[in-house]
């Protein structure tokens, strides 16, 4: 599943119209948007509404660590520089949370044509001009070196973006699904004079950077296929492994103990079903005497001779 | 700024995390000027991206990236139960980096840490003097490659070069750098040292290919060790750990005629056999990384290892091959190289 967050309906809307989405209409707590593959969330503004909405969406849709978490939005430029100009869109490889001192790291396992960027995460809007004495507390020591660059190793600094969602996004999805699924893409929209921003600009700044958005989807899309073909072979060894311990009348123990082990012997042999499927443990009834499995008793002892052929090395 | 293909895995190393504190050190520098334009994302504490949440070990492992940080103390440990001391009382190994860039199926590296990530301590001064302390009341034997394969990474650090200037003025020092990588070849300048021991781990080459991805083949393991012994270096053997693997015998024999056909066993200073074994906890967790390893699925039995010489710790619990296995292994494998 690709799950989608956005702070706000205007930045969300070019996505719902791209990807086709629909409205959970049985969904009263937070406007949540469906299709097959996707679900999407807005959010509201800031740090605690981001981290209740993230969590509510993952929980109810029983988020699985290889699901898939996008936050796509808008953030401000820290500064204005050529490489920040309004429109532009980064992939954020670090996530600051101002008000917790803390940083957040996503693994950027996966390659994307996008520019990096840092981000802070703040509790209010960002505005250069009335904020102008917090500038040098938040450089040093918080941002530091990160956002100076460093003249002696020749690092590029990268971009600094300011938003109010972002760690917190970051830190509610790492409950749930693994650090490199999560993607937080932000498009810039100013530097720091919010009041110059509307909510068709913002609508107008997300659509014009929507083909990158679209293309981590078609990405995303083909790693949860292989996924599911992965999932089609557990799923044959789950229907053997029940089947058996059913069969056996297994004890709690038992059960967890043939998963085990049979899960090994696969492993090494490929040949389950030779052992624990049911045809084997008719001919093993046969070997022992048994008719019929009618109790716990009975079912050991065919057990044992399972147990025994699956630990032969 | 930096811009790669979609859709597919960043480049190993493409990201490097920078600890604020040893962002200037020469050893950063000089390992950030042997990387190719990194993005480098500086950070208070090694750990904040060490061992963070929601790692996949297996998905790091394919892409991995880099951390560079200063190691706190403790700089020196006790050596385990489960390694060879090669009678050495005053056993002691060194960590100068956490994880390795090879990535072979059985090593106990494989989920002892959250995170595949190799991390680079660059203070190997604090870990000489700390050594110079230990040196002042007894000698030491020191294996510096035990959490990676310091070798291996010998282009980007030059730590073995380090190691080794620091070995030669500290003759109470015996030092083992074990590797299976080949980058010794890239240190001819370098002369013999007598108290360092060049290790290479040397697996027959179906195993190799089969559980030590990335690492180098037996034959240029075998190569980088006639090239030592021919520098006058004091070269180890090790077939550690020997695998019970379909065909092992052959596999083994096959290895040590190889060995014997470019180095005469009597070259080597010494040699060391032995078996998979790992902590109990460890198995776990390789195999919770490696669900699908024929190898780690195994039927390993669980034993108790030797305690250590001095009884000072309680005997640890291991998965290893149950007894009659262990003999018959050593013994074939031991077999084979003294033939």
């Amino acid at each position: 599943m690709i799950f989608i967050a956005a702070a706000l309906s205007c930045e969300a809307l070019p996505l719902i119209e791209r990807f086709q989405l629909k409205r959970d209409t049985g969904e009263t707590k937070f406007r949540i948007y469906r299709s097959d593959a996707i679900r999407l969330i807005i959010t509201g503004v800031g740090g605690s509404a981001a981290m209740i909405a993230i969590t509510y969406l993952l929980s109810v849709n029983r988020a699985q660590r290889t699901d898939w978490l996008i936050n796509a939005g808008i953030a401000a430029a820290f500064e204005e520089s050529a490489d920040t100009a309004a429109g532009g869109i980064y992939r954020c490889r670090a996530i600051r949370n101002m008000a917790l001192r803390r940083s957040f790291y996503p693994d950027i396992l996966y390659s994307m044509s996008l520019a990096e960027a840092e981000i802070l995460t703040v509790p209010y809007v960002y505005s250069k001009g009335a904020d102008d004495d917090m500038r040098d507390k938040w450089r040093l020591p918080f941002i530091g070196t990160a956002y100076r660059g460093s003249s002696r190793t020749g690092v590029e600094a990268a971009p600094l973006l300011i938003d109010m969602e972002a760690a917190y996004v970051y830190e509610a999805g790492c409950e749930f699904i693994f650090s490199h699924h999560i993607f937080i893409l932000k498009i810039i929209s100013d530097a720091g004079d919010a009041d110059s921003i509307n909510q068709t600009i913002v609508k107008k700044l997300v659509a014009g950077q929507i083909g990158h958005i679209a293309e981590l989807v078609r990405m995303l899309y083909a790693e949860e296929s292989e996924a599911a073909a992965c999932s089609l072979r557990n799923d044959e060894f789950e229907s053997l492994a029940s089947h058996a311990s059913e069969a056996l009348m297994l004890s709690c123990y038992q059960d967890t103990e043939l998963r085990r082990i049979a899960y090994n012997y696969n492993i090494r042999r490929n040949d389950l079903a030779a052992i624990i499927g049911m045809d084997s443990i008719d001919c093993i009834k046969d070997e022992i005497g048994i008719d019929k499995i009618s109790s716990r008793k009975e079912g050991r002892s065919v057990y044992e001779t399972i147990r025994s052929r699956l630990l032969e090395s | 700024m930096k811009q790669s293909d979609p859709g597919c895995l960043s480049p190993r190393f493409s990201h490097v995390y920078v600890e604020e504190g040893i962002s200037e050190h020469p050893a950063t520098l000089r390992i950030l000027s042997n990387l190719n334009h990194p993005s480098v994302i500086f950070t208070a504490h090694y750990k904040d991206v060490f061992c963070k949440k929601g790692q996949d070990f297996r998905s790091q492992k394919a892409c991995r990236q880099l951390i560079i940080a200063a190691k706190k103390p403790p700089f020196l440990y006790r050596g385990s139960d489960l390694c060879d001391s090669f009678g050495h009382k005053h056993f002691y190994y060194s960590t100068n980096a956490m994880n390795c860039i090879y990535d072979c199926t059985y090593c106990y590296l494989q989920g002892m840490y959250p995170s595949a990530n190799l991390v680079i301590f660059v203070n190997t001064s604090d870990i000489f003097e700390d050594i110079d302390k230990e040196l002042a009341t007894n000698p030491v034997y020191l294996c510096n490659s035990y959490d990676t394969d310091l070798m291996a990474i010998e282009h980007l650090t030059g730590f073995c070069s380090d190691w080794i200037g620091y070995a030669r003025k500290s003759p109470d020092l015996t030092l083992e750098i074990r590797t299976k990588s080949t980058a010794f070849n890239s240190l001819p300048d370098l002369r013999a040292a007598d108290n360092v021991i060049l290790a290479w781990s040397v697996s027959p080459q179906e195993i190799a290919s089969r559980y030590e991805h990335y690492a180098p083949s037996a034959a240029m393991r075998i190569s980088a060790m006639r090239n030592a012994i021919d520098a006058g270096w004091r070269v180890r053997l090790c077939v550690d750990p020997v695998l019970r693997t379909d065909g092992w015998r052959e596999q083994y024999a096959s290895l040590a005629e190889q060995i014997r056909s470019k180095i005469d066993i009597s070259e080597f200073c010494d040699y060391s056999i032995g078996v998979f074994r790992v902590p109990e906890g460890s198995l776990k967790a390789m195999r919770k990384i490696n669900p699908c390893s024929d190898l780690l699925a195994f039927p390993f039995s669980r034993e108790e290892a030797d305690a250590a010489p001095d009884q000072s710790r309680a005997a640890q619990k291991v998965y290893t091959y149950c007894e009659a296995q262990r003999a018959e292994m050593i013994a074939y494998v031991e077999g084979c190289i003294n033939k």
